[in-house]
């Protein structure tokens, strides 16, 4: 309400204060790197609009190294230094960098690689030059996606921080459905789960490969739910206030193929290194080998934005290995399926669907385990009991607990498919009643006081 | 604001408030209705360790009460040791609940009856500082209404509680599935309490990783708990023994142990300590868990305090 209350031009700065105070909440020092962040960029920014081509690759070096700078500091530094550190041991080598105890800033890969985006549109003339100050540190601090994205553009969101808006009753309903869909998405799936996810993979020892396969099923639920309802959260409120938010997750578990799932996953992110990493390296216009090279170095770098851990390194290596293997079977894929005779078939290419979901889900969790488990060697003792010891009784753990997690994922199900395969044809949120509306929202809300966990952690994507 | 509202846009946002108000009412009215039915079924069920602690608040006469956590609940048979003692006993034991439960519940039982003496079970690490020990008193909720005296403790686990308790169905949260079989399922009056653990799944491996010690942290407010806990009771005339059960080739335990006895042996109250005694401690067919006693086993134990308590209660 204060929001359209205020003029239109003073907007940004309830905005401004709000994304403030909000981070502040956390650890209210730390503000001063995203003031660093917005102060570089800005200046860089109107910098290589009045410079010619050799200044402006120096101020683009200026934001890409002050920002990569800080990042790398905060995020990377400790990690890379520990494992020189083992290096340098392994060769009887002295080795004295010390190690800093910094708290990782929440959200800074996500802030970051927004301010980024907006230096090399800047450089590239893609985009022009923010000069109010008060906009452009909005642009990086907008505080419903400020710690864990979508990652927007300069080009969608700032333009809209300059239009008027005005009170939209669509807009408003449309962005409380999505914010309470994004709360049925956490507090009942995703932190239920996570109860049982953390007892199995906190001590995968003491657990056999069924039971760590489940947990496994069950992490990768619980990402998915924790991710996506924290981006229904973000845009749902952004809606609220008349702002647009780019679409980060189209139920990535129906994906057919890996290259499906990252069209469906973590949209901004996986948008964002197409634009800003893979096309610049050569993209599809280079050879074969260079090609497999691009799309490995990519996944790479994704798995290290996510966490200074050998454990993400080897998950984005994973999935740049399934994308590489993707293409190189795709023609004998294709000989395969003529000679099946499948294209002529009606119902083997149904049989085909649910086969091709169920292969690319159970590759995609073999990849969460080592993005889930706390060490590589115990993700690797946890991939090798689900192909080894996969017999004996499943851990439950509370029975209710587990019971409540299964109706969980039931209820998730229904509502994905029927988005997936009907749109939404069978949602009461969509319904023409009023009273059919009203009281499916009323349902959703009973069943997050009844099913949700309201004790549960924070959101797994804050830390990266 | 008239003017930023006065186009267009203020008919919408009027017929937004509209409809989000009677959403709200609709929203209230099921609230209520369901969380009045489930306020019956959790004060009506008739298994389950909820239907154990109402049990004790309002219905246990009994003069001798076991309190700790799983480890009282699966640890003592008070059938063993009414039949030792000649006195009546009742296990309130709670599973995964600290002093801060142990000690609202106390508050609430000792205004209706005050017992003859206390058993209480002393695990090694009760007091030490983990967030979630305030989390799980939300098992405290639903007694937040009709019992201002845990109304405190309730608050330790979030300010925002008295808010949140606005819903009627929030107390009840994830209890739902567990309010229905604890109301359809047969209770089982005649253990008294008593939850025994039955068989043995001890791995042998388990033992290999325990440590030798841990770093942690205490927690002052269970500290405090327990201080408010005993001396309840001596002002009440309880009499309070500590009892620390066996724990099976106890390691890193015996440490947190020592660090606890610190603690409460400022209270001048019985320490009768088991934790390694032989007869149990090194016969793995004794435990469900490493630190969990069978049912075989709980019985053994219970006879063994039960003639301790002989023995002080005639003194």
């Amino acid at each position: 309400m204060t929001y359209y209350a205020l003029p239109h031009r003073k907007r940004w700065i309830l905005l401004l204060g709000a994304s403030y105070y909000f981070y502040m909440c956390w650890k209210p020092e730390y503000i001063i790197l995203i003031i660093i962040s917005t102060l570089v960029d800005y200046f860089a920014a109107i910098g290589m609009s009045h410079s010619e081509h050799g200044r402006k690759k120096i101020f683009l070096g200026i934001s890409l190294v002050s920002n990569l700078g800080i990042l790398f500091g905060f995020k990377y530094f400790n990690f890379f230094s520990e494992s020189l550190r083992e290096v340098f041991h392994s060769f009887n080598l002295l080795y004295n960098v010390p190690h800093f105890d910094l708290l990782l800033p929440v959200g800074i890969s996500f802030y970051t690689f927004q301010t980024l985006s907006y230096s090399i549109d800047v450089y590239k003339g893609q985009q022009e030059p923010e000069r109010h100050l008060g906009i452009f540190a909005l642009y990086v601090s907008f505080f419903p996606q400020l710690v864990a994205g979508p990652i927007e553009r300069p080009s969608h969101l700032i333009p809209q921080f300059h239009q008027e808006k005005k009170f939209n009753y669509g807009d408003a309903v449309e962005g409380m459905r999505i914010m309470l869909w994004g709360f049925f998405k956490k507090c009942v799936v995703a932190d239920r789960l996570a109860v049982y996810v953390d007892a199995v993979y906190n001590n995968p020892d003491h657990h056999n490969g069924l039971t760590l396969a489940v947990a496994t099923l069950f992490f990768s639920i619980q990402i998915y739910c924790d991710f996506s309802g924290y981006s229904n959260i973000a845009i749902g409120s952004a809606r609220v206030m008349g702002v647009d938010l780019m679409r980060n997750f189209r139920r990535p578990y129906f994906a057919q193929s890996i290259s499906e799932f990252w069209r469906r996953w973590h949209i901004s992110l996986s948008t964002w290194f197409r634009d800003y990493l893979y096309i610049p390296l050569g993209g599809n216009r280079v050879n074969t080998k260079r090609r497999y090279f691009n799309i490995f170095t990519v996944f790479l770098v994704s798995g290290l934005w996510h966490g200074a851990n050998w454990t993400f390194v080897v998950w984005g290596a994973l999935h740049g290995f399934y994308l590489m293997m993707g293409m190189l079977l795709h023609s004998p894929r294709e000989r395969f399926k003529s000679w099946l005779r499948i294209e002529e078939s009606l119902w083997k290419q149904h049989l085909l669907i649910p086969c091709r979901i169920l292969f690319n889900l159970i590759i995609v969790c073999y990849a969460w385990i080592f993005f889930r488990a706390n060490t590589l060697s115990d993700a690797w003792l946890i991939s090798s009991k689900i192909f080894t010891e996969f017999s004996g009784p499943l851990y439950i753990g509370t029975f209710v607990a587990f019971a409540n997690g299964i109706l969980a994922i039931t209820l998730l199900f229904l509502a994905e498919s029927n988005q997936e395969y009907f749109r939404y044809k069978y949602s009461p949120f969509k319904s023409e009643q009023y009273l059919i509306r009203s009281i499916s929202y009323v349902s959703v809300i009973i069943l997050i006081l009844l099913l949700g966990v309201f004790d549960g952690g924070q959101f797994i994507y804050f830390q990266f | 604001m008239a003017d930023n509202l006065s186009t267009s846009s203020s008919k919408d946002f009027r017929h937004f408030v509209w409809k989000f108000l009677l959403l709200m009412i609709l929203l209230i009215g099921v609230d209520w209705t369901l969380g009045t039915t489930l306020e019956h079924l959790f004060f009506t069920q008739k298994s389950g360790e909820d239907s154990q602690t109402l049990h004790l608040i309002s219905d246990s006469k009994d003069e001798i009460i076991i309190w700790g956590d799983s480890r009282a609940l699966h640890h003592y048979d008070p059938r063993v040791i009414e039949r030792v003692t000649a006195s009546s006993c009742y296990n309130a034991g709670r599973s995964a609940q600290s002093i801060l439960f142990h000690n609202a519940i106390q508050k609430v039982f000792f205004k209706r009856h005050k017992p003859r003496l206390i058993v209480y079970e002393i695990n090694p690490q009760m007091f030490i500082k983990d967030p979630s020990t305030y989390d799980k008193l939300s098992d405290l909720l639903p007694y937040y209404g009709k019992y201002s005296e845990i109304k405190e403790t309730v608050e330790k686990k979030s300010s925002n509680e008295p808010l949140k308790l606005f819903s009627k169905i929030y107390p009840y949260n994830s209890d739902i599935l567990s309010l229905v079989k604890n109301s359809l399922l047969n209770a089982h009056p005649e253990r008294k309490g008593y939850m025994p653990k039955i068989g043995s799944r001890m791995l042998a491996k388990d033992l290999d990783e325990k440590p030798l010690e841990l770093e942690y942290e205490i927690d002052s407010q269970l500290v405090q708990a327990m201080a408010e806990f005993v001396s309840r009771a001596k002002k009440e005339n309880v009499d309070i023994v500590f009892v620390v059960s066996p724990i099976y080739q106890p390691k890193f335990e015996l440490a947190a142990l020592e660090k606890t006895l610190e603690i409460i042996r400022e209270y001048k109250i019985p320490i009768w300590n088991y934790v390694d005694d032989a007869r149990f401690s090194t016969d793995m067919s004794m435990f469900y868990d490493e630190s969990h006693l069978n049912d075989r086993a709980a019985k053994k134990f219970s006879a063994i305090v039960a003639d301790r308590i002989v023995e002080y209660l005639d003194k």
